[in-house]
């Protein structure tokens, strides 16, 4: 207590040196909030920001307040709500109805049960199992297992405020006192020590401990005791200034130490606690009276005003601390006071930045303007524009010695050290750069060995053991060990002086000039910052890398910060007017990466790094198809046709939610993500089949994106007529049609078959009716059939009967060749021997047709061969042929009747002595085959008459000559009927032919006569083969 | 009965819709009135001090178009000080509770001149509970800013309606005070086409003899008679009914702790029409006096702050002329 007393006493005399910055704004209409009466606002697990609205629920992103329809009757809208972490978000009434989002549908619906009332508030319990709805004008109900249950004791007093102090156990601030409540055991009872009109609560870490709003009083630190009887009470002095302006709400952040605290005068007051600063919003920033306040995650406050909109406020990453006198060099120790050189001397702060001391003399001597300092983690070391080098021991005050430069009036330009190599560089006007290691002098680099100009600015050890020295000089020097180098430079782009270094995590040097910008230079490779351009001045007076690696540059008027990963550069706004003006070189960072600037009238304090609550993560809200909302369903398979699509997103970032841009694709139509685009939609047109998802990154100011990419995919049907199924759906309806085809015709099959059976039942009927008379009148064929066989048999007898008697003598039989095959039982060709006068009279005649016709006529040939030789006594074959003609043609009647019969016949007669032949033929010729001397046989063809005996014949008088033929003993005589010739070869259908006759008799020539017989019947019959026999087969042969 | 109540709310609420642009009276008691103070005692007080309730209920009424915010104020809501009513110490706890919503106005306990049953009906807004603090001794209290849709938003009236409830809690000291409808919270500034009524009044009359308080009550085109009832006047004398037919009726007064009622008809010229309620004073002293008013069917009647219609004048039924002056 006296402590604070102390610091505020002494800060008030002294002056409050911290200038917080705070970034304020305000949303209302324009930026689309529906109404400027915002009750309460709170932050979901998410990251979302809701607030409750008269025009109705909002949840706000950063960009877009998305507006929630909650089809409340006039006079009623949501008035408060809660995150239950758990999925759902509630929300209360004005008219005390209960309603619930459920995130994953993304609608409101009612709760069954509703509390008397307004619901002021909605408080999750410790452990996540209940809800309390707090009414002011009707206590506490309590939800629990999904059930709503007022408590009874709490009904009877106006609760303005209620926290859970212990699980299960409520604070209850009303106007009539503190009242605790023990939900459990269903107890209340009033506190002692808190009679007062408490109008709000605040929890806060500690035990018990807590923060009250009291009317009349204003915010007092509270706790309760043990026993939760009685409370004890703190005043917090700072905060008690605001009792007589009335205060309207306030709320405190323990991670910043910063108490919002809103009063009715419609100003917002911010309260320091760490430093006790108050730093008052009023008209410019703020004018409105605050209905609740409350901190986000990241740190922002956001006031929920009567009638003014939404502000937003967080504190700036930058504090301007207030010396009133330029500050040229910076430098904290290790218990981090800070060390400010001044133009007269030091100026000390302590932790919390307040004044602790001012050195202006050093080893007697007066400092003046200081113009270096450094820290090498046990001594400060000092350097003073005209009035020399010192280093002393903090803690004590005790000067150490070293070794330095005799010239006097030096001044040193800059002091600077690798601390875990206790190498100091100190670098001078007039002297070069000294280096020390652990105090001692390890080099002295000057014109006279080798450093381009004894002007050194500034001088700074890298990781690769270089020391590298700007000044005044166009090239660069740098130094290992005890050799000097120089890394010219020279461009017509680069003229000006290098005033400092900065070297990045990577090695990389970034080097700062007096009139030509920045520029990095890595080996001895040099480019410029491509970000030069962009510089509104290119003197370059401070540069440092923070801990991400970007690059903070302070111009002379300006600062900048360059993202080397996206090469942008960003200016800072520190709301300082035109001349604060940035001093050469007045710069330090410390451990924390928090980076101190000195100007020629504040100390500009950096926190520098990216906040990762900063950085926004992107989502898609909304998807339309043809301008119309669709829900965006998990898996979502439309039909197939073209669609123009649009994706509205957004980005869930509740800070510098203005310079975020995205950055899209849609894969399965892009080939690459989008240019970055401040636009937050984006259109597809005419999409076809396929499969789709739509891809979105959101980016800060910064170039930095949280790497949370937000997807929604869907699918676009593939016609109909491309899909699987109406492949399949074709096969089975083929496949179903060809059943159904089968299946009707086996039915037509069966059908017809049963109708063809029964039509073949019937004709079968018939069939065998028919059958049976056909099988009678066979019967009576057959029976008949068998008479005329029998008839014709007995014919044949009778014709075999008057053939030549086979049985001749065996001399005769031995001689003659007998071939006779008739085609049918008795036959047309005949054959006549007989014996006159010495001569062997032998005739082969063939009768016109074959079977019983034949019959008949080799009947009446026989006769009258007989009759013309034995009874006309003729022995000369052509007169016997003659007159032969003349009797069948006076027999058949043929000049009178149609009958047009007849037959060839070849006739011989042979002197049985002489073996004279005299031969005749009608159309039957005569081979006669004459024994050679070799053996062989050579065949004499005799041609026959052209006509025949009988039958119709062109020529009136027919004259049939008579051959002579001196034969020899030995000598075949052959005599044959066409029906020989004829015959079919049952293979190639060919005539057995005359041709193959002559041979084949030229053979049988040779062979008696019996074997002659097998000969020709065995040749003839594999001729024949299956074959039917084509006629009457008569040969005949004789051996002379 | 009921019927006959609810077409009396209607011609009221279309009484007010007719003559609401014109009135600007948002301050209770309002200067035409000449009452000093509202008066409420705490709850341990004995009636006879002067408040037959401890409970005091006053209607604001914002008409529909108003968004801007509006706040009620109250002058000296502390009982302690220079003007309130003290006996043997100051121990007295008083609570001003706003309300809004559904039933604020449209309930009926909430039209009931006593506080009884749902008084406190509707959605309570704020509240605070004053003791006998000095930092708002003679000071104006802001309470607000409140969306105007706060209010029982009320169809026939087409306004939103809120209701300052004051109750005495512990203490036997009175509370003299006075409130105002204001858009600014710094200084009272009238919201346009705003009105402010109460079914009952417990006041502090000036304490000027001859002074004349006025209470204007508001006659429906259905009301038959008035009946005037008047507690704790201490026969500080007159009180007299105006209107344009009537020419200061007596009203019947009463002692010290008594109630005393009057009836009077009213007259066809008298509806639809404030009349004017004259409380004429003897004594120079303090005097702490409570009205209402029902009518025949003994629901109660509205008094405004401001008349609606204007304030009554008895026409006179002789005229002068000029050749009677002549006469003369």
């Amino acid at each position: 207590m006296l402590k604070k007393t102390l610091v505020v006493v002494l800060s008030l005399l002294q002056g409050i040196l911290f200038a917080q910055s705070f970034n304020s704004k305000l949303f209302s209409n324009e930026s689309g909030l529906p109404d400027l009466y915002v009750y309460s606002s709170f932050q979901d697990r998410e990251g979302f920001l809701w607030s409750a609205t008269t025009k109705g629920l909002v949840r706000f992103d950063g960009q877009v307040f998305h507006k929630y329809n909650a089809r409340l009757p006039e006079g009623d809208f949501i008035y408060s709500g809660v995150d239950d972490e758990k999925g759902t978000l509630w929300f209360g009434t004005f008219a005390g109805k209960i309603l619930k989002l459920n995130k994953k549908t993304d609608s409101l619906s009612f709760h069954s049960d509703t509390v008397v009332g307004s619901i002021d508030k909605i408080i999750l319990s410790t452990d996540k199992s209940s809800l309390y709805f707090i009414s002011k004008g009707n206590g506490i109900a309590l939800l629990q297992n999904n059930k709503l249950a007022p408590l009874p004791f709490s009904q009877i007093y106006q609760v303005n405020s209620s926290i859970e102090i212990k699980a299960g156990h409520l604070l209850l601030a009303t106007p009539e006192g503190l009242y605790l409540a023990d939900v459990k055991q269903n107890k209340f009872k009033k506190i002692k020590g808190a009679d007062f009109d408490i109008v709000q609560l605040q929890k806060i870490n500690g035990q018990q401990r807590f923060l009250m709003l009291i009317n009349g009083k204003g915010i007092v630190e509270a706790r309760l005791d043990n026993l939760l009887e009685s409370v004890s009470i703190t005043e917090l002095p700072l905060l008690s200034a605001f009792k007589d302006q009335g205060i309207a709400c306030f709320n405190y952040n323990e991670n910043n130490n910063l108490f919002y605290v809103a009063t009715r005068n419609e100003n917002l007051n911010v309260v320091n606690t760490f430093n006790n600063t108050i730093k008052t919003f009023g008209t410019k920033e703020y004018q409105a009276i605050a209905n609740s306040i409350i901190t986000d995650k990241d740190n922002n406050v956001w006031i929920s005003t009567a009638g003014k909109g939404l502000y937003r406020f967080y504190k700036e990453e930058f504090d301007i601390i207030n010396l009133d006198c330029p500050v040229f060099s910076i430098t904290r120790d290790n218990a981090q006071n800070t060390y400010y050189g001044t133009d007269n001397g030091i100026e000390i702060t302590n932790r919390e930045g307040f004044h602790e001391n001012r050195i202006t003399k050093l080893n007697n001597k007066t400092l003046g303007k200081v113009t270096a300092i450094y820290f090498d983690g046990k001594n400060l070391w000092v350097g003073t524009e005209n009035n020399g080098l010192h280093v002393i021991n903090p803690a004590n005050s005790e000067p150490v010695k070293i070794e330095f430069s005799a010239i006097e009036n030096l001044a040193i330009n800059s002091i600077a050290g690798v601390p875990n190599q206790n190498l100091v560089f100190v670098s001078t006007n007039l002297d070069g750069a000294y280096i020390y290691d652990s105090y001692k002098l390890k080099n002295h680099f000057s014109v006279q060995n080798s450093l381009l100009h004894n002007n050194v600015y500034y001088s700074l050890g890298c990781k690769n053991k270089n020391v590298y020295y700007a000044t005044h000089n166009t090239a660069i020097n740098f130094s290992k060990g005890d050799q000097v180098y120089e890394i010219n430079l020279k461009s017509d782009n680069l003229v000006s002086d290098f005033n400092n270094f900065a070297e990045s995590k990577d090695g990389l040097l970034a080097i700062g000039t007096d009139g030509d910008g920045v520029y990095f230079l890595k080996d001895t490779s040099i480019t410029p910052m491509a970000a030069n351009s962009k510089l509104d001045s290119k003197y370059c007076n401070a540069l440092t890398y923070d801990k991400d690696g970007n690059l903070w540059i302070a111009l002379r008027y300006n600062l900048y910060k360059y993202f080397p990963h996206n090469e942008q550069l960003k200016k800072i706004d520190l709301g300082l007017d035109n001349s604060v003006m940035f001093n050469i070189n007045s710069i330090y960072t410390d451990k924390n990466g928090e980076i101190y600037f000195g100007t020629n009238k504040h100390v500009i304090k950096i926190k520098s790094g990216t906040d990762e609550g900063a950085l926004p993560k992107s989502y898609i809200w909304q998807m339309k198809m043809f301008d119309t909302v669709v829900p965006m369903l998990p898996e979502l398979q439309l039909k197939h046709r073209k669609y123009d699509i649009t994706f509205e997103y957004s980005s869930l970032c509740l800070r510098n939610s203005e310079e975020i841009y995205f950055r899209y694709i849609l894969e399965g139509r892009d080939n690459k993500w989008s240019e970055p685009t401040h636009s937050r939609k984006a259109e597809y047109f005419n999409l076809d089949e396929g499969e789709y998802t739509f891809k979105v990154m959101a980016y800060n100011g910064d170039g930095f994106t949280s790497n949370q990419v937000a997807t929604y995919s869907f699918v676009i049907a593939k016609p109909f007529w491309k899909s699987i199924w109406f492949w399949l759906l074709i096969v089975i309806l083929l496949a179903t049609l060809v059943y159904f085809i089968v299946v009707a015709r086996t039915a037509a099959l069966v059908h017809a078959k049963a109708r063809l059976e029964k039509i073949v039942d019937e004709k079968t009927h018939d069939l065998r009716l028919e059958k049976e008379l056909v099988e009678a009148k066979n019967q009576i064929i057959e029976e008949q059939n068998k008479d005329i066989t029998s008839s014709i048999t007995y014919a044949k007898r009778i014709q075999e009967a008057i053939l030549p008697d086979k049985n001749l003598s065996d001399a005769i039989k031995s001689q003659i060749l007998i071939y006779y095959k008739p085609k049918d039982i008795v036959s047309g060709d005949f054959y006549w021997i007989a014996e006159k006068n010495n001569r062997f009279l032998f005739a082969a005649c063939d009768c016109t047709g074959h079977g019983v016709p034949g019959a008949f006529m080799s009947m009446i040939g026989t006769t009258l061969l007989n009759k013309i030789v034995f009874d006309n006594d003729e022995s000369n074959p052509d007169k016997i042929i003659q007159e032969m003609d003349i009797e069948v043609s006076k027999s058949l009647r043929q000049e009178d009747t149609e009958v047009n019969d007849g037959m060839e016949a070849g006739l011989c007669s042979i002197d049985m002595n002489s073996a004279e032949i005299m031969y005749s033929g009608a159309k039957r010729p005569l081979f006669y085959y004459r024994k050679s001397n070799t053996g062989d046989y050579v065949l004499e063809e005799y041609k026959a008459d052209k006509y025949p005996i009988g039958g119709f014949s062109d020529i009136q008088d027919k004259i049939f000559t008579c051959t002579n033929i001196n034969g020899t003993h030995g000598d075949m005589a052959y005599m044959f009927s066409d029906g020989v010739i004829d015959q079919f070869n049952s293979v190639n259908n060919k005539r057995f032919s005359t041709k193959q006759l002559r041979t084949l008799l030229e053979e049988a020539a040779k062979l008696p006569i019996q074997e002659q017989w097998q000969l020709i019947d065995r040749e003839l019959t594999a001729w024949k083969g299956k074959n039917k026999q084509t006629d009457d087969i008569l040969l005949i042969g004789i051996r002379l | 009965m009921e019927w006959k109540n609810n077409m009396r709310t209607t011609f009221l609420n279309i009484a007010f819709f007719l003559f609401c642009s014109v009135l600007m009276a948002q301050e209770v008691p309002s200067s035409q009135e000449n009452i000093p103070y509202l008066v409420t005692f705490g709850l341990n007080s004995e009636h006879s001090w002067g408040d037959d309730d401890f409970s005091q209920t006053i209607f604001f009424m914002i008409p529909k178009g108003q968004t801007a915010p509006i706040y009620i104020r109250v002058y000296d809501p502390d009982t302690g000080g220079e003007l309130d009513e003290t006996n043997a110490g100051w121990n007295t706890k008083m609570k001003y509770s706003i309300y809004g919503g559904k039933g604020a106005y449209t309930d009926k306990d909430a039209q009931n001149v006593n506080p009884v049953g749902n008084y406190k009906s509707g959605v309570l807004i704020d509240s605070r509970v004053f003791g006998s603090e000095t930092s708002t001794d003679k000071k104006w209290v802001t309470f607000g800013p409140f969306n105007p849709v706060l209010g029982e938003y009320v169809k026939n009236m087409d306004s939103y309606l809120f209701k300052l409830v004051i109750d005495g809690l512990a203490g036997d000291d009175g509370n003299l005070y006075k409130v105002f409808l204001s858009i600014n919270p710094n200084e009272n500034v009238s919201v346009e086409g705003a009105n402010a009524f109460a079914f009952e009044y417990s006041v502090r009359l000036q304490s000027v003899a001859n002074s004349v308080a006025h209470v204007y009550p508001f006659a429906d085109p259905d009301v038959a008679s008035f009946h005037i009832k008047c507690f704790d006047f201490d026969n500080d004398g007159q009180i007299k009914l105006y209107s344009s037919v009537k020419n200061g009726h007596l009203v019947k007064t009463n002692n010290d702790n008594e109630w005393s009622e009057s009836k009077h008809p009213i007259k066809p010229e008298e509806k639809n029409k404030c009349l004017d309620l004259q409380i004429v004073k003897k004594g120079d002293y303090k005097n702490d006096v409570v009205f209402y008013i029902t009518n025949e069917y003994d629901m109660p009647v509205p008094f405004y702050a401001a008349p609606l219609g204007g304030v009554p004048r008895y026409k006179y039924k002789i005229s002068i002329s000029s050749s009677a002056k002549a006469q003369k």
